[in-house]
């Protein structure tokens, strides 16, 4: 058999259907999942849309709250979604580029959206983040850059509040307050393995044990929370070195 | 803690990362991940604890220097084994009875098994190598055959533990370990179960197992049919897997995971040879006894499909499948046989059977000349930012080119065949998409390491559009052809990533 004749290593796969993440449910918004691509689609980005509208035109709150909506609307309208293509990268940097637009246009947008009606088409519930405490001064902040940063933010607190809500709700609750001891404290440097047993009477191995399957979980959410904007494995994995810092 | 935004938030997240960095290098086995932190290296009078090399959630692999004998082992300790229940150790103690007793060039030494201040632990052969998953995600000068070679000879390890009764249980790709010389060594026997012998392990009819490879029985529990078949399944596992860049099953949840490997039949490994399919679906089987009896039938006919003799295995033809979907969801049976009804009446079968026909007569070698489109010997035309006339958008990670004399292509491919031959070189992902002047487009897409087999050499790839039939072959092998509408029409793709692609021409034949 010579090498032409088969595609070992992944020649004709399809890409996983995680890593079509809500993307690709976007681009038409006759597809049955259309919607629940698009509740995605706000839960993820909601709060780094906020934040890079609200530096780049230094918005109160309640104003750039309402920008932010009209973003979402606009997208919508506009149809945008649907020229999204994952060939040509990933959705974060397609996101940032619309965002740009909007922000570019954002009068006559904004006029065209008042006229409108300025339809809320999502209910937006989550809270705004405190950019002041983000930022530390605002000024000459760079949006993208903060849209970045509340991006990872919120990926990193939802994988995290996901697997503390698992772990309370499944009676592990013992298992996340290990890790939340060790990894989310506000010490300088984390309790030892050893002084984390002796304060929740467990033994060292329990101590390892959970802070392998909690670190696992994070893990795995935050990885799905990667896959939903990715174009392909690769890119949720070059994506996962560059949060780690590899 | 979500959306808090407190200050005590603006640490965790770096906090967190760097965490999880640590995690990162030491969750699989990988020798070499030495830089991070040992988890409370334990103290044991007879070895000196070098590195950490591997964790899992019950136990922490160390490299380590056997003082009496002077020698560099590894060193396995039971995470809870100061703590663990007697069922655990019991397992552990098994462990050890049952690899101890093997001795096969492919399968990992276990030397000792002990307990010391309390921790049990056990003593193996030092593998100095690459996990099978690592090299499959990044094969390297490895082909496609080697890969399949390597299958072969772990199954000759594993079935060398079935004819010790031992069935192994948590085959996976990161449990085979792949040394420098190239020989794969399966290991961490962890799961190990004597088969004769009935034991607490298995009367709790708890699940253990890796999902992604789990056999059916092992999914539901049903802890009296496991059995060297068991294995089996997932050694076809890693075999469709090699295949096709995935696992048979994926999916977004456990729950969906567990539904499809006891429901569903994975799609068929296309692309990859008849012979090779063969074996991974009969492996695969649903039915524990419809697959090969152990690893040992297995290999064998693995190593004579390498040989190029004829395998035993036969496939299972579309009636074969349908009878065994039947089998299993008796209740979506008589839904099936309505809509069967209903497509008889519509002529639904005639035309689907048109369409086989026109697919495989486009499949079929056809004599007729190409008319030359676009000739690469005139115009360099590589995938990167220099190449002129061609129009480059770069994107974070991938390019895409156009171009004027490319486009031309759509004015004659609303039905026809279009042939692009071209070389590449070390592209991860790389796709050509067409979309004519209506809806929609077509794509098709290579992804990670397999690029790799088609890389240096031309190749061909041919898009044939017949009505609303659609295909697609690379070097004469089909490839599964995408509907494609987020290109803009008239267009013709080709995208890569990290790597460089050069067009070398463009031809185009009407149809039949």
């Amino acid at each position: 058999m010579n090498s032409g004749d088969t595609t070992l290593g992944g020649g004709d796969k399809a890409f996983p259907e995680t890593t079509l993440g809500f993307a690709g449910g976007l681009r038409n918004p006759a597809a049955a999942d259309y919607a629940r691509s698009l509740e995605i689609l706000c839960a993820r980005y909601w709060k780094p849309v906020y934040s890079y509208i609200r530096i780049a035109w230094a918005k109160s709150n309640e104003d750039a709250k309402d920008f932010t909506q009209e973003f979402f609307a606009w997208v919508v309208e506009e149809d945008a979604l649907r020229r999204y293509e994952r060939e040509r990268g990933g959705f974060r940097p397609y996101l940032k580029v619309l965002l740009r637009r909007f922000v570019g246009h954002a009068e006559r947008d904004r006029q065209r959206l008042k006229r409108g009606g300025a339809a809320r088409v999502f209910s937006l519930d989550g809270d705004a983040p405190n950019l002041p405490e983000l930022l530390g001064d605002p000024a000459g902040v760079d949006p993208e850059k903060v849209f970045e940063r509340v991006w990872l933010e919120d990926l990193v607190q939802q994988a995290i509040g996901r697997v503390r809500e698992r772990c309370l709700r499944s009676g592990k609750e013992t298992r996340f307050r290990l890790y939340e001891a060790f990894a989310l404290g506000s010490g300088a440097e984390p309790p030892s393995y050893a002084e984390l047993a002796a304060r929740f009477g467990v033994t060292m191995g329990e101590v390892e044990k959970s802070m392998y399957l909690v670190r696992e979980e994070i893990r795995q959410e935050m990885r799905a929370g990667l896959a939903q904007g990715a174009g392909s494995d690769r890119e949720i994995e070059d994506e996962w070195q560059r949060l780690l810092g590899g | 803690m979500s959306g808090s935004g407190s200050s005590e938030d603006e640490s965790v997240v770096p906090r967190v990362l760097r965490d999880l960095s640590r995690h990162e290098r030491t969750r699989t086995a990988v020798p070499g991940a030495g830089d991070a932190p040992m988890p409370e290296a334990p103290k044991l009078s007879r070895f000196e604890i070098l590195e950490v090399v591997g964790q899992g959630a019950t136990a922490v692999v160390y490299r380590a220097r056997d003082k009496t004998l002077n020698r560099t082992v590894a060193v396995k300790v039971l995470r809870e084994s100061a703590g663990m229940s007697d069922v655990v150790r019991e397992r552990f103690r098994r462990e050890a009875q049952a690899a101890a007793g093997l001795a096969h060039p492919h399968v990992v030494t276990v030397y000792d098994a002990a307990e010391e201040d309390g921790r049990a632990f056990l003593v193996m052969e030092l593998v100095e190598g690459r996990p099978l998953d690592r090299l499959l995600k990044d094969p390297g000068k490895n082909n496609p055959v080697d890969f399949l070679r390597l299958l072969e000879k772990a199954a000759r390890g594993v079935a060398a533990a079935h004819e010790r009764g031992i069935v192994h249980r948590d085959l996976k790709p990161a449990n085979i370990l792949v040394t420098a010389s190239g020989e794969p060594k399966v290991g961490d026997f962890g799961l190990a179960h004597v088969v004769e012998t009935r034991t607490e392990l298995t009367r709790t009819g708890t699940a253990l197992g890796t999902p992604l490879y789990m056999a059916p029985e092992q999914v539901e529990a049903r802890s009296g049919e496991i059995s060297p078949r068991t294995d089996v399944y997932a050694l076809g596992a890693i075999l469709y897997e090699m295949l096709t860049g995935q696992p048979p099953h994926v999916a977004a949840s456990l729950a969906e995971l567990y539904t499809r490997i006891v429901r569903q039949d994975p799609p068929p490994p296309k692309g990859a040879p008849i012979d090779a399919q063969t074996i991974a679906l009969k492996a695969l089987e649903k039915e524990p006894a419809r697959r090969y009896a152990d690893a040992r039938e297995f290999a064998d006919d693995l190593a004579r499909h390498l040989r190029g003799e004829p395998i035993e295995a036969r496939p299972v033809g579309p009636w074969g499948r349908l009878l065994r979907r039947c089998r299993r969801n008796p209740r979506s049976t008589m839904i099936a046989a309505a809509a069967f009804v209903i497509l008889v009446g519509a002529g639904g079968i005639g035309l689907r059977m048109k369409r086989e026909i026109d697919r495989l007569a486009l499949l079929t070698p056809d004599p007729r000349p190409w008319t030359p489109v676009f000739d690469g010997s005139s115009m360099d035309c590589f995938l990167y930012p220099t190449a002129p006339g061609w129009k480059i958008q770069k994107g974070s990670l991938v390019s895409v080119v156009e171009h004027p004399q490319a486009m031309q292509t759509q004015r004659m491919f609303d039905d026809g065949e279009v042939r692009v031959r071209f070389e590449c070189s070390g592209q991860n992902y790389m796709g050509f998409n067409i979309r004519m002047t209506s809806d929609p487009g077509y794509g098709v897409e290579w992804g990670r390491g397999g690029v790799n087999e088609i890389a240096g050499a031309e190749h061909t790839l041919v898009f044939s559009l017949r009505g609303e039939t659609v295909t697609a072959t690379l070097d004469g092998r089909r490839l599964p052809v995408k509907a494609h509408s987020g290109s803009r029409k008239g267009t013709f793709h080709f995208s890569s990533v990290g790597g460089l692609l050069r067009i070398k021409a463009i031809d185009y034949r009407s149809p039949r």
